[in-house]
């Protein structure tokens, strides 16, 4: 059994996923395993046979799995399917194994993925439009443990709705915080908040988002410490032990939402300092964000 | 905040309008479909007494009629 290594990043052995085809692609959960959640419009993982959205065209409600070519978001299905149409986002598969998908059942608040037939996109890639309109996505007991690793490719995509975007929300519900964890700003231009129901994990920066951002966050049970990076670099640490619920909310929290055009958002229920720089180059060298 | 949409004092009430939304554009469209609903209702936990009441949408306004303006008490920021 030989190693396989070239420039286009495959290996004929996948660390700590055991064996995989030579000269396949070696994708970011074939080498960050253990993914709690995995949202993405590119295939994160080369063992993930399933679609990458479902999505419903406006003109009749109809709805149907959109999959990859060569590892991106299959744009060609896309818009086939929509044709002039908006394309809305009802399911982002969870690529991660554990099929903890996140779901909108109602139309109203359903992100969009293509408008009149053309696919959105943040520098040249394709996003989710989720809006203050408001559009929100839950999964339900997904995740686990008191430590958490999240890395999350976003942009903001307008005013502030309300009085803060919430990018995500650890919680109990919707409505309901319990011993929660989020991500939020009061201001893109100049906020970016990483926040627990415990005051001293709090992270309260000045950085902005309204660019095309990816940002991480680590909450360690381990070192009972908070940090959170922007494309990278920390911005912020805070420290202190708390527990953490179970359901993840993606842009919303009761009547507060965020304008975001979303590409990507993996979590880990372990902390990932050590694969954290690792895990941001496999980002990056996608998307180019940095 | 000021809300522009329809207001119900029972839950029920929320839920059969929000049924008559999904009827009236025939959601679910087949059994395996994710959407069920056209809109979805609220609940106004920090009002006393609570109530319910769906967002006005032009989409809906054939189905549940003129809307109306009203207050909700926004919940406020996690512990902030």
């Amino acid at each position: 059994m030989g190693v396989n290594i070239n420039t286009n990043k495959t290996l004929g052995v996948a660390a700590g996923t055991g064996i995989i085809a030579p000269g396949v692609n070696l994708l970011l959960l074939d080498t960050y395993t253990n993914s709690a959640v995995a949202y993405s419009l590119r295939k994160l993982s080369s063992t993930y046979s399933g679609s990458a959205i479902r999505v419903r065209r406006s003109n009749d409600n109809a709805e149907q799995d959109i999959g990859f070519v060569n590892n991106e978001l299959d744009i060609t299905s896309l818009t086939s399917f929509i044709g002039s149409n908006d394309g809305l986002v009802t399911t982002i598969y969870d690529q991660s194994g554990n099929g903890n998908n996140l779901t909108q059942s109602t139309a109203a608040n359903q992100g969009q993925i293509a408008s009149s037939g053309s696919v959105n996109t943040v520098n040249s890639k394709p996003c989710i439009n989720l809006s203050a309109s408001p559009v929100f996505y839950q999964s339900l007991s997904s995740l686990s443990g008191n430590s958490k690793s999240f890395f999350m490719t976003t942009k903001n995509n307008g005013a502030d709705s309300g009085f803060y975007h919430n990018l995500f929300i650890i919680s109990t519900s919707v409505t309901v915080t319990g011993n929660f964890a989020q991500l939020y700003s009061t201001n893109a231009t100049n906020t970016l908040i990483f926040n627990f129901s415990t005051n001293s994990l709090d992270i309260t920066t000045s950085q902005a988002w309204t660019s095309q951002t990816l940002i991480s966050g680590i909450k360690s049970a381990t070192s009972s410490s908070s940090e959170l990076f922007k494309n990278g670099a920390s911005i912020g640490t805070g420290s202190g032990t708390q527990n953490l619920q179970t359901n993840l909310f993606v842009n919303r929290y009761s009547n507060n939402y965020a304008n975001q055009q979303l590409q990507e958002l993996i979590m880990f229920d372990t902390d990932e300092s050590s694969n954290r720089s690792g895990i941001e180059t496999n980002i990056n060298d996608f998307y180019t964000i940095f | 905040m000021e809300v522009s949409g329809y207001k119900y004092t029972d839950e029920a009430e929320a839920i059969e309008a929000r049924k008559e939304c999904a009827d009236f554009y025939g959601l679910p469209k087949t059994p395996s479909d994710e959407t069920i609903y056209w809109v979805d209702y609220n609940e106004a936990t920090e009002d006393s007494p609570i109530f319910w009441y769906i967002v006005f949408d032009e989409s809906i306004q054939e189905i549940l009629g003129n809307p109306t303006s009203f207050i909700v008490i926004d919940q406020p920021i996690p512990k902030k």
